[in-house]
């Protein structure tokens, strides 16, 4: 039987860092009972230092875990350049799987290989948790090719990685090796668990921003009405295609695609979000997170802080009622960088979190394990999906008998 | 009345469109850039509270190895630098040496310098083509930011530096202009405790130099001769201070210390002499007592809380030197001797000396009754007097075995004082045989003193049948014989007058 214990740490030093959220997870209990340790951390960290630490604590255990923008622990959140929390498992109803490689490209290929390596080791996977490389990735073809193998009934929740907000690197982590393209996959096997899903991104479209794909090859967007995409987007900003870079407009380059009416019901929104992650070398093209099919007509969006509070709020509720009243054994969460520090202070920030956090956990302590991401996997109106500019919480609870 | 509005050629229409779009755009971004400033108010926050954390944690740490490791750590987590080194100025000035490092995977042991580098005490914000980076090249910085520190004399004490390494360029945030002053603070943060430790090193050294310097003196100098006299410390005391005590004396002199000094030679007569004041001392102390004086080979202690320390002081004073002496006979050395005289009364303690040199003193009859009575042990051949006046201030007489062996008038003395020997300081067989002949010896003493020594000398002679080993009833045995042979001129008190000391 799975159980989880999380743990975080401000600590500076990586060796520390890890040894700490080790220890705050673990309590008096054995850590060397760990069996898979989930870790986030920001780019600052000495990951190598943080790996031989984790191997140190917990000899027996698989480590997997990737970069983000901040992370997220049970009362805390940091978006500091060394931040680290973690979700340390211990059972056995798990495999891990890692490759690798991953581009937009190539990422329905990668996730139905990968997918079918945690198949081979355990036909009982009842849930997928995926990690991936953030800056040049289809996170919707990943979503594909994990279905091909395991059917589209099995929830896959996670995130894509993230770097501090340059989108220079991003970083993912399998035992000792650290990966730039990787494509990381954990199956969960333990019959008495499931996981649940809840999604909500706070933006609102802007009136008669709307672009048609032109042009594009799965997720590089080569041409935006007719005109080179790069310099289509950033017309709509007044910025000079030329000198502006990715980072500059990630936060609020957000373009909508639209969703069919049954799924707007449920995800409270008209669009689901795709974000601008990579520019072309000649600066004419850009890259986003899913494959977009030619004739696709994606709206600019932009966050609404308002709308990102009471989107919180609704959902909170939904959040409610598929728990029925049950207490998760543990949260995971994926939260786009852009609904970190580039949209809120420390307060709103902490505030936004605690209103996730209380509604679930009320003064007890549930393990929580969050990052702050360029993408999030997570289910919704029965299908997995990829979001960008969510919070997306994945709480884990046992099947009602 | 209304103008009315200029009509639009649609071109016009879409350029304006265009315009207003673009604006609505500008106005994202420029709401991107307000939150960025929240985020850098956020930032300051966030330095402003790890400098608070690390001054608060940066006293508690007494390992300087520690204290290098905070520091850097806290300058990572205030600006979220890359890489951070502690340099400390050398001797040379010519040299940083490299106390401390963060994120650097093989730091250098020491850099290069000079003082001209650095002509202000601001931090400075540098590139990888400024001087001091092209000096330090092997750091593999593409900017950094340094600042020095000072010592209490104002001299460059070292250099707290925060970098960005070219690998790390473009994934750690800039080194910003705003940073320089909140380095600087925490640089001369750091620079202050710095030297506050090493002051408080100083102070520690200097406070276990006068704890030791305390303890020698006390060596010297009693604590219970300071608390006697009312005062704190020895520098309190001055010449003249003095304090009148009731307080019993005990004189302790080695025996044939002479013959023992030319067998033994200078250096082995100071060994066994400090051989046999360890082992007497602690039996001082144990009774409360303290050795006032060391005077060549005699003791003086004084027992400021009465006349039964003394003689418990006397009897373990013995004992500790049987134990001595039978370690010393088994490594074939002379066994160490010694007579002990105690006496009880008022006296004064007090500091002389001149304006250079001061000594703590005692003056008084007691303390030189003490020392007469001591010098009488040899006469009597016993190991132990004490007078009446120490007699008369036993709380429990009935604890010690004791006998009074005469009535004297010492040298300087006009009075008779009577004098008792402790004979519990005798071995078992001696102690046996004089408690056995107490009575008997007390009736023999009575007899002297009435002057008829013939029934005198009889009495002390069936005595020392009893008794072969008493020395004082083989004196006794003499005297009488002598004062029958010469009765005394004048009217006979009892009482014997002593002309040498």
């Amino acid at each position: 039987m799975l159980e989880f214990h999380s743990g975080s740490s401000s600590a500076v030093n990586s060796k520390t860092a890890i040894l700490e959220c080790i220890d705050h997870a673990f309590g008096d209990r054995d850590k060397a009972d760990c069996r898979l340790l989930v870790i986030h951390s920001t780019v600052g960290h000495n990951f190598d230092q943080m790996a031989a630490g984790a191997k140190e604590a917990c000899p027996e255990a698989e480590i997997v875990g990737c970069t983000g923008s901040g992370v997220i622990g049970h009362g805390s959140v940091s978006e500091a350049m060394r931040a680290m929390a973690v979700m340390a498992i211990t059972g056995n109803e798990f495999t891990v799987a890692a490759a690798n490689g991953l581009n937009g490209g190539n990422s329905a290929e990668l996730g139905e290989q990968v997918a079918a390596e945690i198949k081979a080791e355990d036909p009982d996977i009842n849930m997928v948790f995926a990690l991936s490389a953030g800056l040049d990735v289809a996170g919707d073809q990943v979503i594909k090719g994990i279905e091909s193998v395991l059917g589209a009934d099995v929830p896959i929740f996670g995130a894509t990685a993230a770097d501090n907000g340059k989108a220079k690197g991003t970083f993912q982590f399998h035992n000792q090796d650290v990966l730039e393209e990787g494509l990381i996959l954990v199956g969960f096997s333990d019959p008495g668990l499931e996981v649940l899903s809840g999604v909500h991104h706070g933006s609102i479209p802007i009136e008669g921003a709307v672009f048609e794909v032109t042009k594009s090859n799965e997720n590089e967007i080569i041409e935006l009405d007719g005109k080179p995409a790069w310099h289509a987007l950033l017309a709509r900003f007044g910025l000079p295609p030329e000198s502006t870079e990715v980072p500059d407009v990630m936060a609020i380059a957000g373009l909508g695609d639209a969703l069919t009416a049954d799924e707007q019901a449920v995800y409270d929104n008209p669009q689901i979000l795709r974000v601008p992650i990579k520019v072309s070398e000649d600066k004419q093209s850009f890259y986003l997170t899913a494959a977009i099919p030619e004739g696709t007509k994606l709206q600019l969006m932009q966050r609404d802080e308002q709308y990102i509070f009471d989107g919180v709020e609704s959902l909170m509720q939904r959040m409610r009622d598929d728990l029925d009243g049950r207490q998760p054994v543990a949260v995971f969460h994926a939260d786009c960088m852009a609904r970190g520090r580039h949209t809120f202070n420390q307060v709103l920030k902490d505030e936004i979190i605690a209103k996730m956090q209380y509604p679930i956990c009320g003064e007890d302590f549930i393990p929580w394990l969050g990052v702050y991401g360029f993408g999030e996997y997570c289910r919704f109106a029965g299908k997995n999906h990829f979001h960008a500019y969510t919070t997306s919480l994945f709480p884990i609870v046992r099947r009602e008998a | 009345m209304s103008v009315p509005a200029a009509k639009r050629t649609y071109e016009e229409l879409e350029a304006l469109c265009a315009r207003l779009e673009a604006e609505s755009g500008r106005s994202q971004v420029m709401q991107q850039d307000l939150i960025h400033a929240k985020g850098q108010v956020d930032g300051e926050l966030m330095r402003f509270k790890a400098i608070q954390a690390y001054i608060a944690k940066a006293f508690e740490t007494d390992d300087p190895n520690d204290f290098f490791s905070l520091t850097l750590e806290s300058v990572i987590e205030a600006f979220e630098y890359e890489v951070a080194l502690f340099l400390q100025a050398t001797d040379s000035d010519k040299l940083l040496t490299v106390s401390g490092e963060f994120g650097f995977q093989e730091p250098p042991a020491d850099l290069p310098f000079s003082p001209k580098w650095l002509d202000s005490d601001e931090s400075r914000i540098v590139g990888e083509d400024d001087f001091l980076l092209m000096a330090w090249v092997e750091l593999d910085l593409a900017k950094a930011i340094v600042c020095p520190f000072h010592d209490k004399h104002g001299k460059l004490a070292g250099i707290i530096l925060g970098g960005i390494t070219k690998d790390g360029a473009g994934v750690f945030d800039d080194i910003a202009d705003d940073h320089c002053s909140a380095f600087t603070v925490m640089v001369q943060q750091a620079g202050s405790l710095w030297t506050n430790r090493e002051l408080n090193d100083e102070i520690r050294q200097q406070n276990n130099r006068l704890v030791n310097l305390t303890d020698s003196y006390s060596r010297f100098v009693p604590f219970q001769f300071l608390d006697l006299l009312d005062r704190a410390s020895i520098e309190d005391i001055d010449a003249g201070d003095h304090v009148s005590i009731e307080s019993s004396v005990l004189f302790a002199d080695i025996r044939d210390f002479t013959a023992l000094s030319e067998a033994l030679g200078p250096a082995g007569t100071f060994a066994s002499l400090n051989e046999f004041l360890v082992a007497v001392e602690p039996v001082v102390e144990q009774e409360k007592g303290f050795i006032n004086q060391y005077m060549g080979d005699a003791v003086m202690a004084l027992f400021p809380g009465g006349a039964d320390a003394a003689l418990n002081c006397a009897m373990g004073m013995i004992a500790h030197s049987r134990e001595l002496n039978a370690r010393r006979s088994g490594s074939g050395e002379l066994a160490i001797r010694f007579g002990m005289g105690i006496s009880s009364g008022p006296l004064m303690l007090g500091a002389i000396g001149g304006g250079k040199r001061l000594d703590s003193n005692v003056v008084g009859d007691t303390a030189n009754l003490a020392s007469r009575i001591e010098s009488l042990t040899k006469l009597y051949g016993v190991s132990t007097l004490f007078t009446e006046f120490t007699r008369a201030r036993l709380e429990n007489q009935d604890a010690y075995c004791f006998r009074e062996v005469d009535r004297v008038v010492v040298k300087g003395r006009t009075s008779a004082v009577s004098i008792y020997e402790l004979y519990d300081c005798d071995t078992g067989p001696i102690q046996a045989q004089k408690h056995a002949t107490v009575e008997p010896f007390t009736e023999a003493l009575s007899l002297y003193r009435e002057g008829d020594f013939a029934a005198a000398c009889r009495a002390f002679e069936a005595c020392a049948v009893a008794a072969p080993d008493d020395n004082v009833t083989q004196l006794y045995i003499e005297r009488c014989g002598a004062l029958i042979e010469t009765p005394p001129a004048g009217p006979w008190r009892g009482v014997w007058v002593l002309d040498e000391k």
